[in-house]
């Protein structure tokens, strides 16, 4: 069911002239999100879709030219943390329930269609890991895991793949070219996973990151962008580390500015920003949001061909649009 | 025999620990300033630290004062929730406690203490101490209602009423006693 537009305002702040985005649009969630995820909108716009652990269920908002929609509430499974989308579809790490939930897009229009399988011990983080397959970190502490799950055709729950490999610390995943990076933030580590031809997982390569750190974002070319607390380092050394001043908390790499190369895109906890890096810049632009951004996304909103970021500001209960505006959109 | 009696009560005084009883001959006035739980002004607290709006884990074993896990300077919220070891009722009698610093006074009013989970259930109760020279003090406030969903301690507006800026204060996150037996691991956050 269409809920209605969103109201949008401004979170304060605006990028000087010359940058690549526009002041954040905020736009209230209600309930606090830790995780969101980005796909095709029931509309033919961008889906928006927020894990909400605390509702268990996911919140469908889409964009279309410039307008955000609710489609309200698809029930999950219970305590869903984080979400991924895999194909078409999208799956939750249930926490509290011990399962993963899979949302297709209804017939009528809508995600609203959802199954679900058991998992044991409890998925805490899922990242696609391919056009249907996809990493879950299950455990905490000593006791976690990953694992490869797979979507079979629609309406089959998603199915293992192979046994979990045992890996302490594992805290998050995201798929990479050279396998599947795994963030360790009490190891201060990140663990790099190959996939055999079914699936089972080996570990290829582990590799001192910083204390604490929060996320990886593959770079093209071949390196790793780590988020760590007060800097951005690069795994293969290839490039110098980022200081920054603050609590990062998130980090994508997009090409935002449109040269051809991918930039960084973080969050900012203590700032409450986001922290651009494009180029060779060594200090980020940094652009206000909503309180306790947590997470972020880029996507191309209204299809005009430029990366703009979605964030969750946890705090706040707020979803906040920066807008590209190197394509000549107007903020 | 006198004598062991009085060792045999000082005793249980020294083990117990939580509690509803007693009154409350210390601590800032409140709705629930007179419920000081009985002989817990000699556990031995550990000091805050220094972090400022820093991550809350849940460091095990923390079911007692003097394990509490220092969090720092509590700035606008409670940050628990994002990094291991993650907050969680881990059975249904679970107890973590917590210590932590006040804001400054000119920021109280901004300060919102809330934990939340999902499952539908009523999952947990809080319990608000003082802490005076690094040992567990008076009850300050209670926040045990049947809500499902979120169990606040502090809501925005009441920092000055109930806390001192600076000061450090205990946080007793209990398990609500109606929790089912079989109530799996539950996390909790803010």
């Amino acid at each position: 069911m269409l809920l209605g537009l969103m109201a949008a305002a401004g979170c304060g702040g605006s990028g000087a002239p010359g940058d690549p985005f526009a002041a954040a649009r905020s736009v209230p969630t209600e309930d606090p999100g830790r995780s969101l995820a980005v796909g095709r909108g029931p509309s033919g716009g961008t889906a928006i879709v927020l894990a909400l652990e605390l509702r268990d269920a996911v919140r469908v908002f889409e964009e279309i030219d410039g307008a955000v929609q609710s489609w309200g509430d698809v029930s999950v499974g219970v305590g869903p943390r984080s979400i991924a989308r895999v194909g078409d579809d999208f799956v939750t790490a249930d926490t509290t329930g011990a399962t993963l939930s899979r949302i297709a897009v209804a017939d009528s229009g809508g995600l609203a269609a959802v199954t679900t399988a058991p998992i044991d011990p409890p998925p805490f983080h899922v990242a696609a890991a391919g056009p249907a397959t996809f990493a879950v970190v299950l455990g905490t502490g000593d006791a976690a895991a990953v694992q490869l799950w797979q979507l079979p055709a629609w309406p089959s729950p998603p199915v293992p793949l192979a046994a979990p490999l045992p890996l302490a610390g594992a805290t998050s995943a995201i798929a990479a070219p050279r396998g599947i990076l795994v963030v360790r933030r009490l190891a201060g580590d990140v663990v790099t996973l190959s996939a055999g031809a079914a699936g089972e997982l080996s570990i290829a390569a582990t590799t001192p990151a910083c204390d604490d750190p929060r996320a990886a974002a593959p770079i093209a070319g071949g390196d790793v962008a780590v988020a760590c607390a007060d800097r951005i380092v690069f795994l293969d050394g290839g490039r110098a580390p980022l200081p920054h001043q603050g609590n990062l908390y998130d980090l994508v790499a997009a090409d935002l500015d449109l040269d051809g190369a991918d930039d960084l895109a973080a969050v900012d906890l203590a700032a409450h920003a986001a922290a651009i890096w494009t180029g060779d810049a060594v200090t980020p632009r940094s652009y206000p949001l909503s309180r306790g951004p947590v997470a972020l996304r880029p996507a191309d909103l209204s299809a005009d061909g430029d990366q703009d970021l979605i964030v969750i500001a946890f705090e706040a209960r707020a979803l906040d649009l920066l807008e590209n505006v190197l394509k000549g959109e107007s903020p | 025999m006198n004598r062991v009696r009085l060792l045999a009560a000082l005793s249980l005084v020294a083990l117990s620990c939580g509690g509803d009883g007693g009154s409350a001959d210390t601590g800032p006035p409140g709705p629930d300033a007179d419920r000081t739980p009985d002989a817990t002004m000699a556990a031995m607290v550990p000091d805050p630290g220094t972090a400022v709006g820093g991550e809350w884990t849940d460091v095990e074993p923390n079911d007692t004062p003097e394990n509490a896990v220092p969090v720092g300077t509590v700035q606008f919220a409670i940050w628990a929730g994002f990094a291991p070891p993650y907050t969680t009722i881990n059975t249904p009698t679970d107890v973590d406690f917590y210590v932590f610093r006040a804001p400054p006074a000119a920021d109280l009013p901004n300060l919102n203490m809330q934990f939340c989970w999902g499952g539908g259930l009523d999952l947990l109760d809080l319990y608000l101490y003082e802490v005076v020279n690094m040992l567990q003090g008076a009850l300050i406030r209670t926040a045990n209602t049947t809500n499902t969903s979120c169990e606040t301690i502090i809501a925005p507006g009441e920092g000055p009423t109930y806390l001192t800026g600076d000061a450090v204060y205990l946080l007793e996150v209990r398990a609500a006693p109606s929790l089912p037996p079989t109530t799996p691991a539950t996390m909790y956050g803010a």
